[in-house]
């Protein structure tokens, strides 16, 4: 694992920003969720070594980030703040954090153009970031983090003023630098884009980890809030008919559009099961069938509700 | 052959890194690019020559006036009469206001703006420490004025060897070189310092700005109240003004700095344009101890380097 937290908390004074958090994250894109003042930029301040756990032991790629640079060598860090040395052109500015990076002068040119390809930057990184819009500003954050091919990439909030174009690019390269072992931790309030970058995440609530894990295992172990399910028919009231009696099914109603069942069931595995017989054994005919709390939004709303 | 479509998709990077040691040299050649991008940064560092200036055209008149009183051949007494490194001692004095405006256009927003951006976040992420930070800002200060002080002095310091070496510019104090090489550091290291103090309390550079003038300014006014007992003093007939309204008299930031060129230059100073002379009303306040100054230097650069050590800091803390 990359990132090893056990029971790190870090307090700012009387105000507590993380609480007891263990967790452990690992190559591929894990998203980080959580409301406002939840505790993920701490918990990417604490990664990236900005901030030391007031009790708690915290080890990236083995060692404790604080003031490490050894570490630091090994992560690109993407923060939500944008509003850098706006004198400076995109270009000279991430020629610089190359050469913070490590870099020698020669490679921090081709390296920095490289990037700026990368992103999509290359013809607009000649002018100053002073006049750079919300996404433009993104992606040169983007391009200074990925300079030294880190192995650890931590974005905060990497989507905001991306346009949909950008969103899916950047989407599109993070899932290659995670096809390439790397780990990438991505914070976000747009839930619907996190979930096409990834199934794996950690969501903090006020301080305190809610969940960690892969979004389907996290989802079938709600046991409070029964799986919606929603199947379209040529034949509801058979449809009825048939699931009704199974052990599983909590509630049925009938769409208003008279041709879909809604369920909610609990175990839907053996849910499932149970409809595949149904189809095969009593000639039940489906169109087309679909989970609509399956998803990351609801799990964020279960978890955080309760 | 290349695919006529780019290839866009992400290409490690395979190239050598160095080790995370003197990172501060990047961000003092960043802060250095910055300085000399500003127009005002050329205006005032021109115009702090600008007495080296005047004495070269009171010295064309001197020499013109020997020539048409016949005189060559023979020395010029207005030359004979001049302690040399006085005008050194004078030209860093009166340049002392554009070293401040120097200081405050490239020094008192260093760390301001880069606490306004949180550009300390992406800085700290980097393999570099807060250490390098310091450093590199320092130097990012330091070196730029150390230039602007050094250029018109040292090519002052060459006219005069090449000119007027009859006149004892040599004889006077053939150390005189080393000496200037060491008074030149002497603004860029105190206004480095104090900029980075100053500038590390602060989230806008203009507040800093405003801060470290102010401060000047005070001290400035301290100072000429100093003077002005100082000047009662010799009025009243007494030799010069005591100990105590000496060392006082010295107590600000250009003060200072005049104080240890003095002591760096082993004079007393005098009057402003060579040949004036000396009265009660155009005192020249003698140099201080060495003893309180040169020790007083340090210690004003290490605690405002302290400081900004202390203040600085990659996250805003809540509470």
């Amino acid at each position: 694992m990359m990132v090893s937290a056990t029971n790190v908390s870090r307090w700012y004074g009387q105000v507590i920003g993380l609480n007891d958090i263990t967790c452990e994250i690992g190559p591929g894109i894990t998203a980080l969720l959580g409301m406002n003042g939840a505790g993920k930029t701490t918990l990417i301040r604490l990664i990236t070594g900005q901030l030391r756990p007031t009790t708690g032991d915290l080890k990236v790629f083995g060692e404790a980030p604080f003031a490490n640079a050894n570490v630091y060598r090994r992560l690109g860090y993407c923060p939500e703040i944008d509003n850098f040395y706006e004198h400076y052109t995109g270009r000279e500015f991430v020629k610089f954090l190359a050469r913070l990076d490590g870099l020698s002068a020669d490679q921090a040119k081709k390296r920095t153009e490289e990037v700026l390809e990368l992103v999509g930057m290359s013809d607009r990184a000649g002018r100053k970031i002073a006049g750079y819009s919300k996404g433009m500003r993104q992606r040169i954050k983007l391009a200074q983090a990925m300079l030294h091919d880190p192995d650890m990439i931590l974005l905060d909030e990497p989507l905001n003023g991306l346009d949909p174009v950008g969103r899916r690019e950047l989407i599109d390269i993070l899932g290659s630098l995670a096809n390439q072992g790397k780990a990438i931790l991505v914070s976000s309030h747009i839930l619907f884009e996190v979930e096409q970058m990834t199934r794996s995440l950690l969501l903090l609530h006020r301080g305190r980890l809610l969940a960690t894990g892969d979004l389907g295992v996290i989802r079938s172990l709600i046991d409070k809030h029964p799986h919606q399910i929603r199947i379209e028919t040529d034949d509801p009231r058979k449809a009825a008919a048939l699931l009704a009696p199974l052990p599983n099914v909590v509630s049925m109603r009938f769409d208003r559009s008279g041709d879909a069942i809604q369920l909610e069931v609990r175990e839907p595995d053996s849910f499932y099961d149970a409809l595949s017989l149904a189809v095969l054994e009593q000639g039940l005919s489906i169109r087309g069938f679909s989970s609509p709390d399956n998803n990351l939004e609801s799990v964020f709303k279960y978890l955080v509700e309760a | 052959m290349a695919s006529p479509i780019a290839d866009l998709s992400y290409r490690n990077y395979d190239g050598p890194l160095d080790p995370p040691i003197n990172r501060w040299w990047a961000i003092a050649k960043m802060s250095m690019r910055l300085s000399i991008k500003k127009k005002g940064f050329w205006v005032w560092a021109v115009m702090s020559g600008y007495w080296y200036l005047i004495l070269l055209a009171i010295f064309y008149f001197a020499d013109q006036s020997t020539q048409l009183g016949n005189a060559v051949g023979r020395k010029n007494p207005f030359f004979s009469n001049i302690v040399w490194k006085d005008l050194f001692v004078n030209g860093f004095s009166v340049s002392q206001l554009f070293f401040l405006i120097l200081a405050l256009l490239i020094g008192a927003g260093t760390i301001a703006n880069d606490n306004r951006a949180n550009a300390l976040l992406v800085y700290l992420s980097k393999p570099c420490t807060k250490l390098d930070y310091v450093m590199g800002k320092w130097l990012g200060i330091f070196i730029p004025m150390t230039i602007v002080t050094a250029v018109p002095t040292l090519i002052f310091y060459l006219y005069c060897l090449m000119s007027y070496r009859t006149y004892g510019f040599l004889s006077q104090d053939p150390w005189l070189i080393l000496k200037l090489l060491g008074m030149v550091l002497v603004p860029g290291a105190l206004h480095s310092s104090l900029a980075l103090g100053v500038s590390s309390m602060f989230q806008q550079g203009r507040l800093a700005g405003a801060t470290y003038a102010g401060v000047y300014f005070f001290g400035v006014f301290f100072t000429k109240a100093m003077q002005s007992i100082g000047v009662m003093s010799a009025m009243n007939g007494s030799e010069g003004p005591s100990g105590t309204v000496n060392s006082l008299y010295y107590c600000s930031i250009d003060g200072i700095q005049i104080a240890l060129a003095k002591i760096l230059l082993h004079t007393d100073g005098s009057q402003l344009i060579p040949g004036q002379p000396a009265t009660p009303m155009k005192l020249v306040m003698p140099a201080p101890s060495g003893w309180i100054f040169v020790p007083a230097f340090f210690g004003i650069c290490a605690l405002a380097m302290l400081l900004a050590w202390s203040r600085i800091k990659a996250v805003e803390v809540v509470g």
